[in-house]
């Protein structure tokens, strides 16, 4: 992905900032709100101008995956971006328009008002990082199991693991609202889990910038519990 | 793009590290530790009744060449027998495509923990105690190797 946003080739380039700015815009709005305490319509600028900047390469041609990950190198970008910014008062807008992704702003104020804001800056960035690769790879992994007809696991899945917990239903009420056995709903919910896990590796590798970086991600994000 | 409020973010956090050990003889009980390749679980063995843990890789096989270091690590500590080695019972694959292997789990405490108030003669005494099953492990592997 990375490689293929850093190409000479404009269509090949723009697909992959487009990408890349479908996984990072949300952690990179809420990050300035908080950060910098941007107000809204400012942060919304920003966000706009920080990823066409990418599809410049003014950023992105840079990054090298040997020194850090990606998402670190981003928010290096953030404040660096931020800082010039408040010295060149007289900055212009960009062409945003060139990138045809949709930011849902009113949704991510939305979001924002409902976090927590006790933590760091640099601690939500990263929590919101893992957010949206967990909702991505949802997407993922609905758009896999309607092309191979398990609409019915993906189903189980939205309705037990995405649920808030008062609103979690027991197996046995799953097994009646689907009419299926107790024992299918199981083996259902075990394929979907397997299929998240899939779809989770399929995004992550998307969103970093190296082999070795998703190894490491991988195994900080999957191989260890936090207990 | 849905959004996934903190407590669904934890849930499938804690369910995509939990091994999917389904169709197999293991029930993974607790998380030991991880190394560079994969993590360690305690798991009972449910057709043995009795406990053991598994070395599972983190990443599926197909996306790297991890899954033969694994088997080789695991075709080589069979081959030995040492009081120093736990003992290799199986090897496998989970349902999400993982290689995993099985081995003795043995109860105790980390090296640092034991060293602890030990003097510098006792500490190179236990390192060459330790250093034993490596150089057997090593010789295997170059043997498996070559």
């Amino acid at each position: 992905m990375i490689a293929a946003a850093q190409s000479h080739d404009p269509q090949q380039r723009v697909q992959a900032i487009e990408a890349i700015t479908a996984a990072y815009w949300r952690p990179v709005y809420k990050y300035v709100r908080m950060r910098w305490r941007l107000e809204r319509e400012d942060a919304e600028d920003f966000t706009q101008d920080f990823f066409f900047r990418f599809l410049e390469k003014e950023l992105l041609g840079s990054y090298d995956p040997e020194k850090g990950r990606l998402r670190t190198f981003l928010r290096t970008c953030i404040d660096r971006l931020f800082m010039n910014q408040l010295r060149d008062a007289g900055r212009q807008k960009r062409g945003s328009s060139a990138l045809h992704v949709s930011l849902d702003f009113d949704e991510a104020e939305h979001e924002l008002a409902a976090a927590s804001h006790v933590e760091s800056p640099e601690s939500y960035f990263e929590k919101e990082w893992v957010r949206t690769l967990f909702a991505l790879a949802v997407e993922r992994m609905k758009a896999h199991c309607s092309a191979a007809g398990k609409m019915t696991q993906f189903a189980l899945f939205e309705r037990y693991d995405l649920a808030d917990a008062e609103d979690r239903p027991s197996y046995g009420e799953l097994a009646v609202a689907f009419q299926l056995a107790v024992t299918d709903v199981t083996n259902y919910l075990a394929f979907a889990r397997r299929e998240f896990r899939r779809a989770v590796l399929e995004q992550l590798r998307e969103m970093t910038g190296s082999e070795d970086e998703f190894r490491r991600e991988a195994q900080a994000l999957l191989g260890v519990v936090s207990k | 793009m849905k959004f996934l409020p903190d407590q669904v973010v934890a849930r499938l956090q804690n369910q995509i590290q939990t091994p999917d050990l389904s169709g197999t003889r293991y029930r993974a009980l607790q998380y030991l530790g991880s190394g560079g390749m994969g993590t360690v679980w305690l798991a009972e063995d449910e057709v043995l009744h009795r406990t053991v843990a598994l070395k599972i890789l983190t990443t599926e096989s197909s996306s790297t060449d991890l899954a033969a270091r694994l088997m080789q690590e695991a075709t080589i500590l069979a081959r030995l027998e040492h009081p120093g080695i736990a003992p290799i019972h199986d090897v496998g694959r989970l349902p999400d495509g993982r290689t995993f292997y099985c081995m003795k789990y043995v109860e105790g405490r980390t090296l640092d923990q034991h060293i602890m108030g030990m003097g510098l003669r006792q500490r190179l005494q236990l390192l060459q105690r330790i250093a034993e099953p490596w150089r057997l492990r090593t010789r295997a592997a170059l043997f498996i190797v070559t």
